[in-house]
């Protein structure tokens, strides 16, 4: 018994030390410039976000966020190679350089901006939407109180749901794939997530409806394209792409080509 | 990049309530198992042929396909035939029944550990059938098996963690909120890594006295 | 029960069916390679490199795949180590079954009766001849049985990639039932991949057992 301890704590030992050698990751040349010359754009897209990001029936990468990512990797004359990611995954997958930037719903805030950089917006959402059954009586986040209400880890919208309503039962999933089957058989009462995710599903399910709070309408979620920390030259061109996507009306038209309707709000904020 | 070990003091209480729920769920999932397991391990060898099919494919199907898709099948697919468990019912209900598959096999085992002439010996005695099987076949059989028994617990404990992909808060689910809200990735999940080290350790050792205890040196064979 | 999605997406399932197979089989090879040097260097009997190795099991056996998987896909970037999905998902597998593979082949080294070692050693046999003439075919007998029971489990195992995103077979079920609904029925069809492979091996790890009780260690 006392050479198991020996070996946990020997263990435990190698742990610490493989951790505390870890060493500073050093970035000189400009991401920009490497992707010229490369000609490679990795994208981290969530794929199981339909229609952000999912596969079509060939097995290929399909959806909004693609559609942008293509046309990214257009005017950079890059080949695209798309990384598949969840929610969680984003600030991971960037913070480990998988990939050289996020076109994932990414909601912009301080907090995160501390960690990764922010492109300008491309595209708006209502943050806090509630997918519930059609046959559901809940209007509003209070008439939540008590019920089985599914969120996704480290997102917005579970932060922002668990201060309104401190009484709901809160389970919180890894995807939003896995929240959504879920609801879908009944295995929760209601779905947080933004309000364009949750309008497609809705509309190809046909047994879901959404409802917008009052309280929440106004919270309107400004995403935008993330990338590392510490490249001002790679975010100038992400930025300047983004500038050209929403002014040239292209980002419109692909909003339109997905969800049949218009952006919920314009894409430059209104105080 | 740096490691920012100080910052995770904040979240102590999350990941040791997340452990607390993961020994539950193994003592529940456990308990289950062994009742099934008792339960398969006497259809495996029952008279009745049909029975001993249904138990050789319970068994079989089991053992043979991943306990995630078992715990998938749990809690996304029965809602479709009216039959609903929250997650964590759904969870403990499909680690207990697949970890009962391999604990009916043990049982098996041990009961044709017990030796012909154990049995003889009884009968001799003028033991009855459940004398016998009280004061006999369940003491011999239990010491052939508990080693068996408990690197099972051990494997209960560790399978736990594939709740947290249902939404259950337990130790791993707790260690990826964690992880995917303050981005603290290494550090957390060290942590929890030296919890389950902590958690795994803790219950071998105990195991070991348990079977000390219940198994005397001056009786072992 | 309807079936017609599970059949339109056959082509979808078939492939990943092939890449669950595919990771398994490295997996296997890398992992039986891993505890194979590790069971050999264990028997050297070094005081200090005996107890890193036997950390090493400790560690890897002590906590669940879930984690260390999450723990190589995330963390092993941070200590300088890029890996995607694909990496991450083999190398986290294979060091797990490396730890418990080792574990079998120690098991069946123990099982080298102690008397042939030192009578080897006796007659001037040098470390590798003793492991290749006596120790090596005795204990892979023994070992054999539950060798290829451990490959089951790197089979099942290989499901639990899903949850870093890598696409085998039960990720692929997962966005075919967001897609099309029918979750008993996909999961259904799955579960039958996997019972496929895993059963025939399954019984061939009980035949290599019942004929190594017959024949006797």
């Amino acid at each position: 018994m006392r050479s198991i301890l020996k070996a946990a704590a020997l263990s435990a030992a190698a742990l610490g030390i493989a951790l505390t050698m870890a060493g500073p990751a050093s970035a000189q040349e400009s991401r920009l410039d490497k992707i010229i010359s490369s000609k490679q754009l990795r994208v981290g897209i969530i794929l199981s976000l339909p229609p952000f990001g999912m596969k079509n029936e060939a097995g290929e990468p399909d959806g909004f966020d693609v559609d942008v990512a293509k046309l990214a990797a257009e005017r950079l004359g890059a080949e695209l190679e798309i990384v598949d990611t969840t929610a969680a995954d984003r600030i991971p997958n960037l913070r480990t350089d998988k990939v050289d930037m996020i076109i994932g719903q990414f909601t912009r805030n301080s907090e995160r901006a501390k960690v990764i950089s922010f492109s300008d917006p491309y595209i708006t959402a209502v943050v806090m939407a509630i997918a519930v059954p059609s046959d559901s009586t809940a209007a509003k986040a209070t008439d939540l109180d008590g019920k089985r209400v599914a969120v996704i880890k480290g997102t917005t919208q579970d932060a922002a749901f668990s201060a309104a309503v401190p009484g709901a039962d809160i389970q919180r999933f890894d995807s939003s794939a896995a929240a959504l089957l879920a609801l879908k058989q009944g295995q929760v009462d209601a779905m947080i997530e933004d309000g364009n995710f949750l309008n497609y599903q809705a509309k190809l399910a046909g047994n879901l409806k959404v409802i917008i709070d009052p309280a929440f309408g106004n919270l309107i979620d400004y995403n935008s394209i993330g990338v590392q920390r510490g490249d001002q030259e790679w975010l100038n061109w992400v930025n300047m792409f983004v500038f050209e996507l929403n002014t040239s009306g292209k980002g419109r038209e692909l909003y339109r080509k997905w969800f049949d309707a218009d952006m919920p709000a314009p894409v430059n904020p209104q105080f | 990049m740096f490691l920012d070990w100080g910052s995770i003091t904040t979240f102590y209480g999350q990941l040791l309530k997340g452990a607390g729920l993961t020994l539950v769920i193994t003592g529940l999932a456990f308990a289950i198992a062994i009742a099934v397991g008792l339960l398969v391990c006497a259809g495996r060898i029952s008279r009745v042929a049909p029975v001993r099919w249904a138990s050789t494919v319970y068994v079989e199907v089991m053992r043979n396909t991943p306990v995630l898709l078992q715990i998938f099948i749990i809690f996304y697919g029965l809602p479709s035939l009216g039959l609903r468990f929250s997650a964590v019912t759904a969870g403990v209900l499909g680690l207990g029944l697949n970890v009962g598959a391999y604990l009916a096999e043990i049982f098996r085992a041990g009961v044709i550990a017990v030796p012909k002439g154990h049995r003889e010996a009884a009968t001799a005695l003028a033991l009855s059938k459940v004398q016998t099987l009280i004061w006999v076949v369940i003491p011999v059989s239990l010491r052939a098996v508990f080693p068996a028994l408990s690197n099972m617990f051990l494997a209960t404990l560790l399978g736990s963690s594939l709740l947290s992909v249902i939404a259950v808060p337990e130790l791993t689910g707790e260690t990826n909120e964690i992880s995917s809200r303050t981005f603290l990735t290494i550090e957390v999940y060290s942590f929890s890594t030296l919890i389950y080290l902590a958690l795994t350790l803790s219950c071998s050792i105990g195991l070991a006295l348990l079977a000390r205890w219940l198994f005397p040196r001056a009786s072992r064979s | 029960m309807d079936f017609t999605p599970v059949w339109n997406a056959r082509w979808l399932l078939l492939d990943s069916f092939l890449t669950t197979l595919l990771l398994s089989t490295i997996a296997v090879v890398v992992g039986t390679l891993v505890g194979a040097i590790v069971a050999v260097l264990r028997t050297l009997n070094v005081g200090i490199l005996n107890v890193v190795l036997r950390a090493y099991v400790e560690l890897f056996r002590g906590t669940p795949l879930l984690m260390q998987l999450f723990f190589v896909y995330f963390g092993l970037p941070m200590l300088g180590v890029n890996v995607d999905k694909f990496w991450a998902a083999f190398s986290a597998i294979s060091l797990y079954t490396g730890a418990y593979v080792a574990e079998v082949f120690r098991a069946g080294v123990e099982a080298v009766p102690r008397g042939q070692v030192e009578a080897s050693t006796a007659l001037g046999l040098t470390f590798v001849q003793r492991l290749t003439y006596v120790i090596a075919p005795q204990a892979l007998r023994v070992a054999l049985p539950p060798l290829v029971g451990v490959y089951v489990s790197v089979i099942k195992d290989t499901s639990l990639a899903t949850v870093i995103g890598y696409n085998e077979l039960m990720r692929r079920a997962m966005e075919l039932v967001l897609q099309y609904g029918r979750p008993l029925e996909i999961f259904l069809v799955v579960g039958i991949l996997y019972f496929i492979i895993c059963f025939p091996i399954s019984k061939f790890s009980e035949w290599l057992e019942r004929r190594l009780a017959r024949n006797g260690a």
